[in-house]
Parts: structure tokens; C-alpha cells; sequence
């Protein structure tokens, strides 16, 4: 139950510390600054996170995303304690920590691989952190039933993390830190262990967990779905840089630039490379012989920031494009993905790839079981909800 | 009927089984044969049938029975001092130290020298007049001490000399041991709040006790094997103080030619060691399965 | 199909296998027919000064001779997985004279009287006690003597010329010495003495060093003390006398010596080890082998060139002791084996040997003017020799010297009294073969 500041946090992995990482025995203990692509190299180091700031509020469910190698598990570990900060200022509860060890954060982490303990029982897992505090038995064991019996680990008290299925260990992990009563809660990547269908039960856990522990989350995750539907708010990453802040709804319908709406929705938007055009004060967009005109409040936007005609990336989400009887432009059918209540339509438009989303409920008698390859359909595209993208990748609008 | 499968197998494994056959079962079925005889390496033939004989006046032979006595001491002192001298060279070389390797080779060294060279090294060295470490200690007022001459200092030199030059195996197992230790309980340890000796005792000590039991066994084992150092540097002298096992069972064999007593000790030392080695070879298979 | 893939590639694996194992053997046939000889010999100058002639052999016979030189103290244990083999890797042995019982009983050396005969070699150029020691055994020859290692008192006349040493002694004792000594009880009371004395002086001077390091070392050296005080292992009956009174007598006095006179440490010490102390001038005597003359003569091995004189044993039974060559009855080529000591035992090879120190054994050598010239001592040599005890040859005087440098050793180190420890002696003796 608190807040969480961080004021321009960069972290730079100077070179030579990837090689002493190095056991004696030449085994890299630590390969992940290594392995990131895009990354700025500079003469300290390897600049994994840089111009980070963000106020997270208390009792905020807050997600980092972005593909690996994008600095959100290194915030992640530079909030926990576990890296150090190399610049900028972390603030936990109003309280400046860069230089207060883990234990005096008052946090608690759920890693990737859980990180049990592997010779205590789940009970000892569990109850590890309170007997650190000197916390009296009666009191533990209360608190260890009581996490156990939210997570519904009560039977396994007794065994060792070595005789339970990774959803278990992922329970117990959850519970390691619920007992502790932190005051801001860390996952990294919690899920990405499991199979996908334990992986949504989880997730659904993970939010009513939220409702009743009620305090500060911060939930590293590269997974946009996890993102879209357990964050308050989404920090998106990329290369070490925050792409863009904001709530589910607004990364989504409003994406800052092209890599965020991109890497948010699946399946991914429909991207062209194409130009506004201006006709007698008309802003409009051709696409495959047909104009895309803008509405109004397209129109106003434009008008207001001043915007020239240009080349432009047009985005548009594959629900947004429909099929039709007539007019609209004619595509072919590549693929066809049967998801149960829509198809996904990959289709060929003059040679470029176009994913379409075809609710159940548009399928006629024919096309029940989908399209077949080659088919000939007509695509109509929606053009109240158009993204352009300038050639700085950014939202034009 | 065996599968096809399982007969492809044996056929590549039967050079193998042949090899180790010869080289290992039948030397060792042979020795066990000729244990129950009266085997002299100056006559032909078997001797006398001696059933059990041998091992009961093995048993009776109080020689026989001190070097055991000796060399259980030797073991352990050595193991002992090697172990919580070896986990702490271990733990420190687990940590990022300047010039670490180079520490760490000085480490090695010592186990890259056959025994005998340790032996005659050290036998010079410690020579009561003419040696460097009489000649140094003579500075801090310790003059001529025998140590290996003297009953009392006779078998404390030479565990000190065998920990001298084994400790780097010890060092080299616990560090292997230290090194594969998964990293992430450390960290889940210091959020949980523990301060690094608890990190070390409720993470490090327990997660590297199968590693101790295997490293503390398997020393045991070739500890009580411990023979060509005792052969170098005292002969199991002065008296009997460093007489170990397996030196006493060689002079039955190669000084007396008693063949067949000394087999019969050696299968008693067998049985001694089996149990560790079982032991040892237990934590080792649960570890690899868990 | 397959599976006839798989047998032939099992049996490809078998063949490689065997064609690495026919590759060694191959190439031991080969060194049989270029004809090489090989000998597992001891570290020390009369082997060297075998080695020095193996050329001038192998010109005048065209055989090769390979000499494996290892330290005195493997060298039985080597020698014996060898000789209870089918064949030797060994062509010629060279037996120290307390291995011989045990060779002899175990039948692995080559009566040598048919070789004698056929090339008419005069055995009877050997000193007697040589040829009874390291030749005959029992009516037949088995060896010729290679060369002698009788032990003796080596002393420094300079250092017990002391006159102050002279003095005290005196004024302790009432009377005067003079080195060597007449009795070994005096012997060692002189050099206690003087260790005390110069240990007083700040001079770092033993009266005395020892090899009284278990096992050979204290066997060998504390025999002189026996055999000088009047004792031996048996009687001229066979009825054993170790732990004699005269045998424990030796023995308090033996380690009255190690104790008080000889350097800490010397209950530890090995030959090197006392040769060491001896050869950097911190020692006054030494009883050891005679062959340690021109030893200590060699500035390259020693810092007391000329300084040592050889006398006998005070009390005056030393330990005779001597080597032998002999052909291992699993030999492969006894002919070119016996070839080989029939040279190298010639007159004119055993004289050049002489010359370099390895101490002789033919009389003829002893007496020869060149010889004599270049070593004086020998004439004490010889008188020493006259009254020189040799170990008994019996079956098992190997485990016999085993035995008695355990418990020499427990003695010496004070785990027991001289008479248990000889007690314990004599009762292990019932169990050897003689």
C-alpha cells in the first residue's frame, strides 16, 4: 500500500560486468544484458533502461511489457533492490530507496521460475520471510494457512517444491509473497511457465487476488493479453525506453506511435505504406484505388497541429475491417483461422497481407467452418478508425 | 526373448564388458580366490586351503588392526580440515575477487603433483637440520624439531602434508557444488529479508549438503586408500605412528610375499569401504534425479 | 541387413583393439632381434660406473644394454612382480645380498655353473667372503660378485682431534679417548659427548648421525651395533638370539646414540637424509658403507673433501654386505645375458670400475697397484672385511628385515623398551623360514 515513483531511472550494465558474471568455470551466470538487441552501447556499458519515470499510484495495478529484452524486468529488479540503480531516483512510499537493500523495501517478488526454496517444505517456502522478522509461531502458521487456503494449497503444506506441478509452485510462490503483506508486489513474468490454459486460470486468480489483497502491483509480463487485462495501467518498453503509459483502453485505441500499436491487439493491426493527400482542403488517404476520407474530428486534428500531406503508415485493426457483398477492394484468401466465435482471415490485397476478423455471426450457412484457400472475398475497411503514422513512427493524430 | 534392440546393445558393448572384465572382475574374483589359500610369491601353486584363516589372523594381528586405527584417524583429521579449510578457499573463490584465477591456480597446483614428488619435496624441506622449515621457524625461537622423526608430530605432518596437497580436490568439488547453485533463491532470500550469513545458512548450507556428503565420502574413500605418501615420507615410521592400511597390506604382499594374507586384508578393507561408497554413490543418483 | 551392420562393426571395434594390442607386441619383437638387454639397478656410483661401460659392450658384442636406475628402496618389490612372471622384462638382475635365501628358495636365478664352465671364468679371483655372500649358495653359483658395500665407521679426525673437546672429556671422565674407539659403549659415550660439547661451544657439531628411519635404514645400520656388541639373529645352532642381552644391550646404546648424539630427526632419517648432514660437515661419524669414501672425496657431492677417515666398527663387527649379478630363470636370452656379466666381471672392466669408485670384489682388484694407489683405504677395507658378519641368508630375510626396522624403529621412537621390542623380533622370527 504505496506509491511508487520513479524519476528518470536509467541502468547501465558497464561491459566488464557481464564477463566477471562469469563463474570460474567460464558458465555465465547472467547472460540477459547480453542477449539484448537494440540496445544502446555506450562507453560505461550496456544501457538497458534509460529516461524512465513514472508515478504509480498507490493500490495501481501496473504492467510492464514489451518484448524481451526491453528493460521491464530490469525496472523491475532495480525497483526490487536487486539491481542497482545507475541513475535516477526510486521513491517507495514517499521514501527515496537507490541505496536500501531489498529488505528494507518492504516489497515482495514473484520471479519467473518461481525461485522456491527447494529444500524447505511450502510450508517453510512460506513462512521463511516471517521467521526472518522474528514473527511469533502462532502467528506465522496463521498467516501461512491463510495464504495457503486462498491459493488452495493447503494439502501440499508438507511437500517439497520438487513434488509439485509448476501451476503449484507457482501458488506457493504467490503465496511466499502474499504472507508478507508488502507494501508493493512484483511479479516477473509469473506465467510464462505455464501451458496456456493454466496460464489464463492464473490470470483470472491474479485478479481477484488483486481484490483481496488490495495494495500496489507493479507485473512484468512480454504477454499483451496478461497486459491488457490485468493492468490499471501499461507501460509499454522498447529498447530500454517507455513507448507509452496509459490504461488498456488508451494504449489500445489510441496507440502513441507504430511499435505500440503494433505490439498491442492480436491479431496485429494492418499496417500500408501509403500518403495523406490533401485535395482542396480534404485530407484523405488512398488505399488500393479507393479514398479513405477522414471525419470530422480526423479533419479538425489535422487542421489544428497543422499537418502537411506526407508519407504516412495507415493503420487499421483487423476488426475494423469488414467483408462485404460489394464495392470495397478484392482480396484472396490465404488462410483461414477457426477461433470458435470468429475466423481470422489472412488475406492477400495486391500482393500484401491483410487480416481481417470475421465475428461468427457475419459466417453464413457457407462459410460456417470458415473460407478455403483461394476464395475470393471483398474487404471493406472502416475509416472512423484510422491510425496514421508520420514518418517518425508517431501518431499523427 | 530379448528384443533386437538390447541385442544391438550388447553386441557394442561386449569389447567393453571384455575389457572391464579382465582389467577389474577377474583380478578381483582372483584375489578373492586366493584369499581362502596359502599364496607365497617364492613358491608355485596355491599352498595350503586356509578357508577362513587368513581374515582371522588378519583380524588377530594387532599390527593389522593399529593400521586400520591409524589410518581411520588419518582419514578423518584429513577430511575434516580439508572440508571447512576447502568450503571456505571455495566460498571465497565464489565470490568476485581480483585476480581470482591466478589464486586459483596456486590453488590447483599442489594436485597436479604426483604424491612421491610431494613426498620427497616436503621430506626435504622438513629435514631437521638442513630443511627451509626448521630454518624459518628457528626465527621465532622453534629450533630442530623432528617432524617427522618425533611420535608425537610424526602423523600430525603428514595429514598436514596430504591436506597440503589434496585440499585443492576438495576445493575444486565444493566450487563446482557452489557454482551450479540456482541463483534465484539468493535473490528471493534478500527480498524475504534475509541478511547474507542468513542467506548462507538457510540457503547455501542446505542446498549444499548433498554436495558436502558426496565431496566428504568420496575423500573418506581415497583417504583410506592413502598409501604413496606414507611410503615416501616415513615408512610408516618412527614405530608404527603413521603405518596406515594400506601401506601394511603392500608389505604383506611385496616384503613378506604373503599373497593371499594380504588379499584377505585387502577384501576386509573392501568391506570397510563399501558402506561409504554405497552411501556416497546413493546421494549422488538422488541428486541427479531430483 | 542391419544387423549384420551392427556385427561387423562390433567386430571392426574388437579388431582395432587387438591391432593396438599387436602393435606393442610387435614392437618388443623387434627390440629382441636389435638384441637389448635391460637391468633395473640402483641409484648410486657403482651403477654409474656400470653405465660407463655399456658402450664399450655393446661395440665389442653388438647387444645394447638398457639400465632402469631407480631408488634402492622399490627396487625388491619391482624386481619380485617381475620374477614371478612368465617372462622377465629384466635380462640381467643384480641381487642385493640379503635377497638372496628369498631368490634362491623362490628359484629365480640361473644356476651360473654351466655358463662358468662353457667360457671358463675363474671364480676363484673373488674374496671368499664375497663369493659366500653374493655367489655360491648351497654347492651352486647363482651370482658373481658385482661390488662391496660393507659398512664401516667413516669419522672426521679433525673434528675429534679437538682439544678442548680433548678437555672436557677428561675432566668428565677421568681418562682420554682416542677415535676410533676400542668398545661401542665408548663409542657412543664419545659421541654424545661431543654433540653436548659443541652444542655448548654454539658450534653445530654432532658427534654422530643416523639413519634410523623405519625399514632398511635402522635394520641395516643398527646390525653393526649388534653384531659389534657380540650378538647376531640366530646362534650356530639356528636357535634365534635376537633379544640376547649382548642384542639389547646394542640396542639402548643404539638409541642412546640417536637420541643424544645424533641430530633431532634422525630417527627419520634415511641414507640421504644422514648423508646430507655427514657431507655438509655438521657430523664427526657415521657408520655406513664403505663405498661413501670416494663419495665424500667428490667436491661435486661433498663439503668434506679429504676430511674423513674408514675404520671399523668400535667393537669391531661391521656389516658385510655386497651385490651379485644374476640371470632371472625367466630370461629370455640367458646366452646374451650371461654374455653381458662375463664382460662387465673381467678383469680389465671390473678394474675400470674400480678406478671410479665401485668398490671391488676380486682380489685381484684389492691388490692391484694402480687400485691401491688410488685408494689407500682399502687395506682397511680388506682388515675390516676379515671380521665382517653378513645377514643371514635365509628364504625369508626379507620380511626378516621388515620386521626388525618396524620394531627397531618403535624402539627408537620410545613406543618400546629395547627388550620389547626385540622380544617382539624374536617372536615373529618363529614364523619365517630360514
Amino acid at each position: 500500500m504505496a506509491t511508487v515513483q520513479l524519476k528518470n531511472i536509467k541502468k547501465i550494465y558497464p561491459h566488464s560486468e557481464s564477463k566477471q558474471k562469469k563463474g570460474l568455470f567460464g558458465k555465465k551466470k547472467d547472460e540477459e544484458p547480453e542477449k539484448k538487441h537494440n540496445l544502446q552501447i555506450t562507453a560505461e556499458g550496456t544501457v538497458a533502461v534509460q529516461q524512465f519515470s513514472l508515478d504509480i499510484a498507490d493500490k495501481e495495478f501496473i504492467v510492464l511489457v514489451g518484448p524481451s529484452g526491453c528493460g521491464k524486468s530490469t525496472t523491475l529488479r532495480m525497483i526490487a533492490g536487486l539491481d542497482t540503480i545507475t541513475e535516477g531516483e526510486l521513491y517507495i512510499d514517499g521514501r527515496l530507496v537507490n541505496d536500501v537493500p531489498p529488505k528494507g523495501r518492504d516489497i515482495a517478488m514473484v520471479f519467473q521460475n518461481y525461485a522456491l526454496y527447494p529444500h524447505m517444505s511450502v510450508y517453510d517456502n512460506m513462512a521463511f520471510a516471517l521467521k526472518l522478522r522474528k514473527m511469533p509461531k502462532a502467528e506465522i502458521d496463521r498467516k501461512v494457512r491463510e495464504a495457503a487456503e486462498i491459493l488452495d494449497i493447503t494439502e501440499y503444506l508438507d511437500r517439497k517444491p520438487k513434488a509439485l506441478s509448476g501451476g503449484q509452485r507457482q501458488r506457493v510462490a504467490i503465496g511466499r509473497a502474499i504472507v508478507r503483506e508488502p507494501q508493493v508486489f512484483l511479479m516477473d513474468e509469473p506465467l510464462s511457465n505455464l501451458d496456456a490454459k493454466l496460464r489464463n486460470q492464473m490470470r483470472s486468480e491474479i485478479l481477484k487476488l488483486r481484490q483481496r489483497i488490495d495494495t500496489t502491483f507493479i507485473y512484468v509480463t512480454h504477454d499483451q493479453t496478461e497486459a491488457m487485462t490485468l493492468g490499471d495501467r501499461i507501460v509499454i518498453m522498447r529498447d530500454g525506453f517507455i513507448q507509452q503509459i496509459g490504461t488498456p483502453h488508451e494504449v489500445y485505441n489510441h496507440p502513441h506511435n507504430l511499435f505500440v500499436a503494433g505490439f498491442i491487439g492480436t491479431p496485429q493491426m494492418n499496417f500500408f505504406q501509403t500518403r495523406l493527400e490533401c485535395e482542396n482542403g480534404e485530407f484523405y488517404v488512398p488505399l488500393y484505388g479507393t479514398r479513405f476520407e477522414l471525419n470530422e474530428k480526423q479533419k479538425q486534428m489535422i487542421k489544428e497541429r497543422g499537418i502537411e500531406p506526407q508519407e504516412i503508415t495507415l493503420g487499421i485493426r483487423p476488426e475494423h475491417v469488414s467483408l462485404c457483398k460489394e464495392g470495397g477492394v478484392e482480396a484472396e484468401v490465404d488462410v483461414s483461422e477457426m477461433m470458435g466465435s470468429s475466423v481470422h482471415l489472412h488475406c492477400s490485397v495486391q500482393g500484401e497481407e491483410v487480416v481481417v476478423i470475421v465475428s461468427g455471426l457475419e459466417l453464413g450457412e457457407e462459410h460456417a467452418s470458415g473460407f478455403s484457400h483461394g476464395e475470393k472475398v471483398r474487404l471493406h475497411f472502416d475509416s472512423n478508425v484510422l491510425h496514421l503514422f508520420g514518418a517518425d513512427e508517431v501518431n499523427l493524430l | 526373448m530379448i528384443s533386437d534392440r538390447r541385442k544391438n546393445a550388447l553386441i557394442f558393448l561386449i569389447p567393453s564388458l571384455i575389457l572391464l572384465g579382465v582389467t577389474i572382475v577377474l583380478p578381483l574374483a582372483y584375489s578373492f580366490f586366493i584369499s581362502f589359500f596359502s599364496v607365497d610369491l617364492k613358491y608355485k601353486g596355491l599352498g595350503a586351503f586356509m578357508g577362513f584363516g587368513n581374515y582371522a589372523s588378519a583380524l588377530k594381528d594387532q599390527y593389522f588392526m593399529g593400521s586400520i586405527k591409524t589410518t581411520v584417524i588419518f582419514s578423518v583429521i584429513v577430511v575434516v580440515i580439508e572440508f571447512v579449510l576447502g568450503f571456505a578457499i571455495a566460498l571465497l573463490f565464489n565470490c568476485k575477487i581480483k585476480g581470482k584465477n591466478i589464486f586459483f591456480s596456486i590453488v590447483i597446483i599442489p594436485m597436479m603433483i604426483t604424491p612421491v614428488a610431494v613426498g620427497l619435496t616436503w621430506r626435504l624441506l622438513l629435514h631437521s637440520t638442513l630443511g627451509v622449515v626448521n630454518w624459518l621457524l628457528s626465527f621465532i625461537g622453534i629450533t630442530g624439531h623432528a617432524w617427522l622423526a618425533d611420535n608425537a608430530t610424526a602423523l600430525g605432518t603428514v595429514i598436514f602434508i596430504d591436506v597440503w596437497q589434496q585440499i585443492s580436490y576438495m576445493v575444486l568439488i565444493l566450487l563446482a557444488g557452489l557454482v551450479s547453485l540456482p541463483k534465484e533463491p539468493y535473490e528471493a532470500a534478500s527480498i524475504d529479508g534475509a541478511s547474507r550469513w542468513q542467506s548462507f545458512k538457510y540457503v547455501t548450507l542446505p542446498l549444499m549438503a548433498p554436495t558436502f556428503l558426496v565431496a566428504i565420502l568420496l575423500r573418506l574413500i581415497t583417504a583410506f586408500k592413502t598409501y604413496d605418501l606414507i611410503y615416501v615420507l616415513t615408512k610408516g615410521g618412527p614405530g608404527t605412528a603413521t603405518e596406515v592400511v594400506s601401506y601394511y597390506i603392500y608389505k604383506q604382499a611385496f616384503t613378506h610375499l604373503k599373497t593371499s594374507r594380504a588379499a584377505a586384508m585387502s577384501f576386509i578393507l573392501l568391506l570397510i569401504l563399501i558402506p561409504v561408497s554405497y552411501i556416497a554413490t546413493r546421494i549422488l543418483r538422488n541428486r541427479n534425479e531430483g | 541387413m542391419k544387423k549384420l551392420l551392427v556385427i561387423v562393426l562390433a567386430l571392426l571395434m574388437v579388431f582395432s583393439l587387438a591391432a593396438c594390442g599387436g602393435q606393442q607386441s610387435g614392437g618388443q619383437q623387434q627390440a629382441t632381434e636389435t638384441k637389448v638387454l635391460k637391468i633395473l639397478m640402483e641409484d648410486l656410483n657403482a651403477t654409474d660406473q656400470v653405465l660407463a661401460r655399456l658402450d664399450d659392450f655393446e661395440a665389442a658384442t653388438g647387444i645394447k644394454v638398457e639400465a632402469e636406475v631407480i631408488n634402492y628402496a622399490t627396487m625388491h618389490d619391482k624386481l619380485v612382480t617381475q620374477l614371478t612372471a612368465s617372462e622377465s622384462d629384466y635380462d640381467v638382475l643384480v641381487v642385493d645380498c640379503y635377497w638372496v635365501g628369498e631368490f634362491a628358495e623362490a628359484g629365480w636365478m640361473e644356476p651360473l655353473d654351466p655358463y662358468i664352465e662353457a667360457s671358463g671364468f675363474d671364480t676363484s679371483v673373488y674374496l671368499p667372503t664375497m663369493m659366500e655372500m653374493v655367489g655360491e649358495l648351497n654347492g651352486v653359483t647363482y651370482e658373481l660378485p658385482f661390488y662391496n658395500y660393507m659398512m664401516a665407521l667413516i669419522y672426521r679426525p679433525d673434528v675429534f682431534a679437538d682439544e678442548g673437546l680433548h678437555k672436557a672429556y677428561v675432566a668428565k671422565y677421568g681418562v682420554d679417548f682416542t677415535m676410533p674407539t676400542e668398545t661401542l659403549a665408548e663409542y657412543v659415550q664419545v659421541a654424545d659427548f661431543t654433540t653436548a660439547y659443541f652444542k655448548e661451544q654454539g658450534v653445530e657439531m654432532y658427534g654422530a648421525v643416523h639413519q634410523a628411519g623405519r625399514g632398511d635404514p635402522i635394520a641395516i645400520e643398527f646390525c653393526n651395533y649388534m653384531y659389534s656388541n657380540g650378538g647376531d639373529f640366530y646362534d650356530a645352532d639356528g636357535n634365534i638370539t635376537v633379544n640376547n642381552p649382548e642384542v639389547v644391550e646394542a640396542l639402548e646404546l643404539y638409541m642412546d646414540a640417536v637420541a643424544n648424539a645424533s641430530p633431532a630427526g634422525a630417527a627419520g632419517f634415511n641414507l640421504d637424509d644422514a648423508y646430507a648432514v655427514y657431507s655438509a660437515g655438521k657430523a664427526a661419524s657415521f657408520v655406513t658403507y664403505n663405498t661413501f669414501m670416494p663419495v665424500l672425496d667428490d667436491p661435486e657431492q661433498s663439503q668434506v673433501v679429504g676430511l674423513s677417515e674408514i675404520a671399523n666398527i668400535p667393537g669391531g663387527h661391521s656389516l658385510n654386505g655386497g651385490w651379485g649379478w644374476a640371470i632371472p630363470h625367466n630370461a629370455k636370452d640367458k646366452d646374451a645375458s650371461w654374455e653381458f656379466i662375463n664382460y662387465i666381471e673381467s678383469f680389465d672392466v671390473a678394474k675400470l670400475r674400480a678406478e671410479g669408485g665401485s668398490a671391488p670384489t676380486r682380489s685381484d682388484i684389492f691388490s692391484d697397484p694402480d687400485i691401491m694407489a688410488l685408494y689407500p683405504y682399502y687395506d682397511t677395507v680388506l682388515d675390516i672385511m676379515k671380521t665382517a658378519v653378513m645377514l643371514p641368508i635365509m628364504p625369508d630375510s626379507t620380511p626378516l628385515m621388515e620386521i626388525f626396522g618396524r620394531e627397531l624403529s618403535e624402539a627408537v621412537s620410545g613406543n618400546k623398551t629395547a627388550q620389547e621390542a626385540l622380544d617382539q623380533v624374536a617372536l615373529e622370527m618363529k614364523d619365517l623360514k630360514r
